[in-house]
């Protein structure tokens, strides 16, 4: 019983007994984590000895030097109480900041929140380290010289600064709005006033927030930043502006929303109610109401629909976009209003009017989403972690053990077959009547009709068979993670492709050829998994799998993932998206 | 407004909830116990000073997983712990069959050790592990998978699933 042994033996290590007393009296008494720098990377008594002594030494050194430094750089607190310190800093360790998340509101009362609304330029980010009861925190601190003013104290022509609720690093693109604001960018800004009560409290100690600006931007719903690549802004908060909006569109929203009653309303073009990922299955009996399927979903055309021959990528770089890719390799991006804390896009198709998303976040849950191609529209239409596919006008999917079938607008779910588990395929295989299913050492042909199946193939072991891919004629499966074998669709013929010291994953089929990413095996047991590389290999394994991407200085350090269309590669570089030939040649960056 | 001040309660409840579990995690990286709760102390007190806010109890438990496993790596990424030594810590006072199972598994490459350790060691399934870890279910199957099969040839019986 080897499980059960290693159980007993995690449970007998020799950890302190009063480790939980311990790191509760240290958190109380303030004490601070350690950076990961190289002094912390000191095996631990040695550190501990050598963090004394060079306590002790530097003591005297910071006396003479190092605070008149501090004094020349803190603010003065006039209307702070208590043990409250803020000054400039440069580069600190922002891992981990909190970022508060956006305040739950409608556009109007996002509007209504808002005492000033100015238009600006950003002359200035500055890193403010505010030290509060002896608890540490960072927050930017914005100057702008001031355009248009809507509404509030501000002048045209005035500079003025704004305090950001948590502290952005210039070096990188985060995730949320204002993390990317830069010095020289065009934004408008709904601020909130800071007054004498305007306080952010520890214990008995109190930050006057008017100390250090006298506005300032409670959250990420609160600014419109203008970058090269469009509008950044968070769309759920303002479902009355249209998608991708220019910055005079922008400028033309405010006004209206402005202007306008408070008792008018605008119907939403992103249904919001996305972004809750506690939003329940929806799961109706046959016939009932809502979406009637998306050949009678009505939109007049726009622009944005005439998409021959575009390619659509998840961007994964940052959460919540994806881009539009023109045959002359033109971009465009959409921002969509995301679930909170979206972690990653396992799989993406469209048709001719939609595109279809299964999204996870951290905890590991996720849903299937759309939206249609200009972005509008974006819904949840199923709740669960499923890998799905389209099949004619259906949706297949699979939740946990279960099979499902259900009409594109998440209407009309119908159980199609539970299979013992053992399933887990990261894809899901099917033509039209039928899905293919690994269990265990068998695959079988599920009838999408009626849920039947049949055996077609038995193989000498119970391997692993999770990476998975399909064409017309083969069923593809990547054993023991190493090896990528096919298989006929009528079970016979079981042949080996390509055979690889390393790991084999994300296989994708396409005009003749299997590409996958390869990882090294590693045998350094401390090393970060980096490097995989892209290959191709003949689906009839006439020849070699040929190395057509690889780790390189240029383009980044590993081969992160990839996407086919019928004409284009792409292929994600770390954070870099290229495109290129179907061969590997002729990469153009895209992003 | 940012709101910095702590709940006390709330923390306690986390380091008397999640310590164990963390430190058994950080042992799987660092190899010996002194390491282990000097990594998971700190990534308490960096919960403390920067509380981010939990859509649920899952997140919260996935957030400290991987807080634990970035700072284990963040540490062993220094020329100090380039070793290949299966483990650092005295394991005599052990029963014979547990020390040679544990030793076994530590000898694992890092990412086999992880997912069997969090699949055998604290039960979480292929799709949970692929949530804390940011992987595809399928990575995480062929890792568990792997290790597995690696465990075969070091112990009689391996980790075959019952």
């Amino acid at each position: 019983m080897n499980k059960q042994t290693y159980q007993s033996a995690m449970e007998r290590l020799p950890f302190d007994q009063n480790f939980e007393s311990s790191v509760i009296a240290n958190m109380e008494a303030g004490k601070k984590p350690k950076p990961v720098s190289g002094f912390d990377k000191i095996p631990g008594a040695v550190r501990k000895a050598a963090e004394f002594a060079a306590a002790a030494a530097c003591l005297a050194i910071l006396s003479l030097f190092v605070f008149p430094l501090f004094h020349n750089n803190s603010f003065k607190l006039p209307h702070s109480s208590g043990n409250v310190a803020v000054r400039v800093v440069k580069n600190p360790d922002l891992d981990g900041q909190s970022i508060p998340q956006p305040a739950d509101l409608s556009e109007e009362e996002q509007f209504k929140r808002a005492d000033t609304i100015f238009s600006g330029t950003v002359k200035e980010i500055k890193t403010l380290e505010i030290s509060l009861g002896g608890d540490v925190s960072y927050r930017s601190l914005i100057t702008v010289s001031v355009g248009n003013v809507w509404r509030g104290t501000a002048h045209a022509g005035s500079t003025v600064k704004i305090l950001l609720p948590y502290a952005v690093d210039e070096s990188k693109d985060g995730d949320t709005v204002l993390s990317r604001i830069r010095t020289g960018m065009r934004g408008i800004f709904l601020t909130e006033n800071y007054t004498k009560d305007s306080l952010d409290t520890s214990g008995d100690n109190a930050l006057a927030l008017i100390d250090l600006a006298p506005y300032g931007l409670p959250d990420d719903s609160c600014a419109f930043l203008d970058k090269d690549s469009g509008i950044v802004y968070r769309a759920a908060s303002f479902p009355g502006l249209k998608m991708n909006p220019t910055y005079d569109e922008v400028c033309g929203y405010i006004d209206t929303m402005l202007s306008k009653d408070q008792a008018t309303t605008t119907e939403p073009k992103n249904d919001t109610t996305a972004a809750d990922d506690t939003t329940p299955v929806v799961t109706k009996p046959n016939g009932s109401s809502g979406k009637s399927g998306n050949s009678s979903d009505s939109k007049p055309a726009d622009d944005s629909n005439k998409d021959s021959g575009c390619d659509y990528i998840w961007d994964r770089a940052t959460r919540g976009h994806y881009f539009r890719i023109a045959k002359d390799g033109t971009k465009k991006i959409y921002d969509l209003p995301m679930p909170w804390d979206t972690l990653s896009c396992d799989h993406i198709e469209t048709d001719s009017e939609w595109i279809y998303f299964e999204l996870k976040w951290n905890t590991g849950n996720g849903g299937l989403y759309r939206c249609r191609r200009d972005g509008s529209e974006f819904k949840k239409i199923y709740n669960g972690n499923c890998p799905f596919t389209l099949n004619g006008n259906s949706i297949i999917l699979r939740d946990q053990d279960t099979y499902y079938k259900m009409d594109k607008d998440g209407s009309d779910l119908s159980k199609i077959r539970y299979l013992m588990s053992g399933n887990e395929t990261e894809n899901i295989l099917t033509d039209k009547n039928a899905a293919y299913v690994f269990r265990g050492d068998e695959l079988l042909k599920v009838s999408l009709s009626d849920g039947s199946f049949t055996s077609l193939h038995k193989f000498s072991s119970s391997a692993s068979r999770l990476t998975v891919a399909k064409d017309d004629s083969s069923i593809y499966f990547c054993e023991n993670g190493s090896t990528l074998k096919k298989i006929g669709i009528n079970g016979t013929k079981e042949t080996t492709v390509a055979a690889a010291d390393g790991e084999i994953r994300d296989v994708q089929i396409c005009r003749g050829y299997a590409y996958y990413l390869l990882s090294p095996e590693n045998p350094d047991n401390n090393t970060a998994e980096t490097g995989a590389s892209l290959y191709r290999v003949p689906t009839d394994a006439s020849a070699k799998p040929k190395l057509i991407r690889s780790p390189n200085a240029k383009e980044g350090n590993s081969v992160a993932g990839i996407q086919i269309s019928n004409s284009h590669l792409y292929v994600w570089y770390d954070d870099s998206l290229y495109r290129m030939n179907l061969d590997g040649s002729s990469p153009t960056k895209i992003n | 407004m940012k709101e910095l001040s702590a709940d006390r309660t709330y923390f306690t409840r986390l380091v008397n909830t999640y310590s164990r579990m963390l430190l058994r995690i950080a042992f799987t990286y660092m190899k010996n116990t002194s390491d282990s709760e000097d990594i998971v102390q700190d990534v308490f007190l960096s919960l403390y000073a920067n509380p981010p806010k939990f859509a649920n109890t899952e997140h919260e438990k996935a957030w400290l997983i991987r807080c634990t496993i970035n700072r284990c790596k963040n540490q062993l990424n220094s020329y100090w712990f380039r070793n290949t030594q299966p483990l650092d810590e005295n394991l005599s006072f052990f029963p014979e069959e547990e020390s040679a199972v544990l030793l076994a598994v530590m000898k694992l490459p890092e990412k086999y050790r992880t997912v069997l350790h969090l699949h055998y060691g604290e039960g979480y399934s292929i799709e949970e592990i692929a949530g804390i870890l940011m992987k595809k279910p399928a990575t995480v199957g062929t890792w568990l998978a792997r290790g597995r099969a690696k465990l075969k040839t070091a112990l009689k019986g391996g980790f075959d699933d019952e």
